[in-house]
């Protein structure tokens, strides 16, 4: 018999972990039978769009593709405004921010340093390369959508219905779809700071030991080499480590190290970046430097300005479903407006939820380990959405850069559904979500994906 | 095979057949190719509004327009004829609707959330695909004086899901390797229909389990002693 807790009696911590442990390895033999499907058709349907999204038609495609071409050739990271893109890239221009510039060598190298040896590899041209690549968005795609599981087991073990409908809405969520079939550094952001979440939250339950602080701080200190705005998840992993702290000694000098590791460290790795951009565009992210891109940084509005903008949240929630390709995709408005709704009415059930707990009809049945755990999730998506927010103080913003948290999203989507549902129908639910996920992916993809770029007036090419 | 089993595999067929049947016999409306999904009407040369601007079929049967239409006086009703021509020397109109809105409805201020568009149906015209059409608005005899001006325009054809897949089959993107691409192509998307079933049983299975399911505390799920 595996103990449970509940919200009125919390096991010792090392009973809770083993009975976690052989609690999820139980509900592996039940999962793996519909995971395995759910990721095979992800990558089929991920293959589908690498093949009919044209060529560099990706936002920032083209300059994230030619900086890791740079790098593969040895040409060294470059500067802003002294890097253009080459010749080959002229007819893929219309893609570009701000051409010939490449804007995106402000970016820190990682994921571009990985992609170079792939172009070593990969014979044939520019457009062999660019699908190889692809691929590798197809396949950190796939990583997102496994840890959408974990994650979502490790807080709701029991539960089917967010089980299996996290990684069903992060697979099927629309935009998502997109960014991991192109080349961009944005997809292994969102698949490190996925990892962030899955590991801080184990640690939170298990235990942080000197080692999982130091793999903490590793896959942040990746996950800043990949894209700076990586720093906003610094809370979270502080938070998860002092969640693991209260249950544990509580010695200050185990918080101190647990911190340093986790915290500190990738802050220092990340040092001779921020030194280095400070020496190039005069501040250590090179914010500066984006908001000179012609026509992007007179974009940039105040905080105030775009909370009170009826039109920047309108273009936020059109960006987070459906707005391909530097917005030439977008859905239609009645599409967009089915979407709102009916994902409104699922989230709204939070509130029914909160309701219900609070004149006493139904206790939220949450133990203390999920309690803090639905913190940092919380906690993660708010921190995403203010990233949203501050690169729109720079330059014009786009709801992707959220994304990260898109586990989180999903999450909280979930358990507002299941605040609608009684406990009998929540699994019950779960075919409906799946039809209505495929069927919107199906229906976008007929009505605007495909004709975009294919058929007689399509622009597969530029 | 279970009762249980038996009808996680029913649904799966089912489901798998439903998709392939929607994608293949149901009629959408597919949007033609436009950078942001419209084209602009905008006289950039003259910087003006026009009534008037220029739609590309992807595909046959055209069959909708949506447009932006921008009024400047507050009257109680516009009456509007809409014309569809193909951009060819000496075309004479091949669809005239006429359409009547309130002020208000095409007013040239909208709402944040409102929707800009009108749309307008219109009988199929059957060898649309890769044709230029000039779509225009005229004002009826109570509106010739008044201001009205097209923005953008947005247009359809009414296909299945057939239409689009096969376009993309006969010419599928890249120079090389065609027919293998072709290939690909085709058996990605009937393993997508494939899968998806197999997916639906496994939901079913996991939703329906063979004993009582999992309540609203934290007991185990089914199979876990």
């Amino acid at each position: 018999m595996i103990p449970t807790e509940s919200p009125n009696f919390v096991l010792p911590r090392g009973i809770r972990v083993a009975a976690s442990r052989d609690r999820h390895w139980t509900v592996w033999d039940i999962d793996r039978s519909w995971l395995a499907p759910l990721l095979v058709l992800f990558l089929l349907k991920q293959l589908f769009l690498v093949v009919i999204v044209g060529p560099f038609a990706g936002h920032d495609e083209v300059d994230h593709f030619w900086y890791a071409d740079r790098l593969a050739r040895g040409h060294g990271l470059g500067v802003v405004g002294s890097v253009d893109l080459p010749a080959q890239a002229a007819p893929y221009r219309r893609y570009v921010a701000d051409y010939p510039t490449n804007a995106e060598v402000i970016q820190p190298p990682l994921y571009h340093a990985l992609a170079a040896p792939l172009l070593w590899l990969v014979p044939g041209g520019v457009l062999a390369d660019l699908y190889a690549l692809r691929l590798v968005a197809v396949g950190l795609g796939a990583v997102v959508v496994w840890l959408a599981y974990l994650t979502a087991r490790l807080l709701f073990p029991t539960e089917p219905l967010l089980r299996a409908g996290v990684p069903l809405f992060v697979a099927f969520q629309p935009q998502f779809s997109f960014e991991a079939a192109i080349v961009n550094h944005d997809i292994l952001v969102i698949a490190l700071a996925s990892v962030v979440l899955y590991l801080g939250l184990l640690g939170v339950r298990d235990g942080i030991r000197p080692r999982d602080a130091t793999h903490l701080g590793l896959v942040v200190a990746a996950g800043l080499w990949t894209k700076t705005s990586f720093g906003l998840l610094l809370p979270i992993v502080a938070g998860a480590v002092l969640f693991a702290w209260w249950d544990g000694p509580r010695g200050a000098r185990a918080l101190g190290l647990a911190l340093i590791r986790a915290v500190g460290v990738p802050a220092v790795l990340m040092l001779p970046w921020f030194a280095r951009s400070y020496w190039h565009y005069g501040d250590p992210t090179g914010a500066g430097r984006l908001a000179a891109i012609p026509g992007f940084g007179e974009q940039a509005q105040s905080y105030g300005e775009m909370l009170t903008a009826p039109g920047f949240w309108r273009q936020i929630l059109e960006d987070f479903w459906g707005n391909y390709g530097w917005r030439q995709v977008p859905f239609d408005p009645e599409t967009f407006r089915a979407i709102w709704l009916t994902w409104g009415v699922a989230v709204a059930g939070l509130l029914v939820a909160a309701a219900r707990a609070a004149v006493g009809w139904r206790r939220p049945g949450l133990t203390p380990f999920q309690r803090r755990g639905l913190l940092l999730v919380v906690m993660k998506v708010l921190l995403m959405a203010f990233g949203v927010l501050y690169v729109g103080t720079i330059q014009f913003t786009q709801a992707r850069f959220a994304f990260p948290a898109m586990i989180g999203i999903g999450m909280i989507s979930l358990l507002g559904l299941k605040g609608w549902l009684p406990a009998r129908a929540r699994a019950g639910a779960l075919p409906l979500l799946l039809a209505a996920l495929m069927g919107l992916n199906v229906l976008v993809t007929l009505r605007f994906l495909l004709p975009f770029y294919t058929g007689a007036a399509g622009i597969i090419d530029p | 095979m279970n009762r249980r089993e038996r009808v996680a595999v029913l649904t799966g067929l089912v489901a798998a057949t439903a998709l392939a049947g929607a994608i293949l016999l149901w009629p959408l409306e597919l949007r033609h190719s436009a950078p942001f999904g419209f084209r602009l009407t905008f006289d950039r040369e003259r910087g003006i509004a026009v009534r008037g601007g220029f739609v590309t079929a992807t595909y046959d049967d055209f069959h909708r327009v949506d447009l932006d239409l921008r009024a400047y006086n507050r009257r109680a009703s516009y009456d509007l004829t809409v014309h569809v021509r193909p951009d060819e020397p000496g075309a004479s109109d091949v669809r005239t609707v006429t359409i009547g809105h309130a002020a208000e409805r095409i007013w040239h201020v909208k709402s944040t959330f409102s929707a800009p568009f009108v749309t307008v149906r219109f009988p199929p015209i059957s060898d649309s695909a890769g044709r230029r059409y000039y779509v225009w608005v005229e004002p009826g005899p109570r509106n010739r004086n008044d201001v009205v001006a097209l923005w953008s325009i947005k247009s359809y054809s009414r296909a299945t899901g057939r239409v689009a897949l096969g376009a993309l089959l006969a010419d599928p993107p890249g120079d090389w390797a065609a027919r293998l691409l072709r290939g690909g192509i085709a058996a990605t998307l009937v393993l997508l229909v494939a899968v998806f079933g197999w997916l639906m049983a496994a939901v079913v299975a996991l939703a329906f389990p063979a004993t009582r399911p999992v309540g609203d505390g934290n007991a185990p799920p089914e199979g876990v002693r």
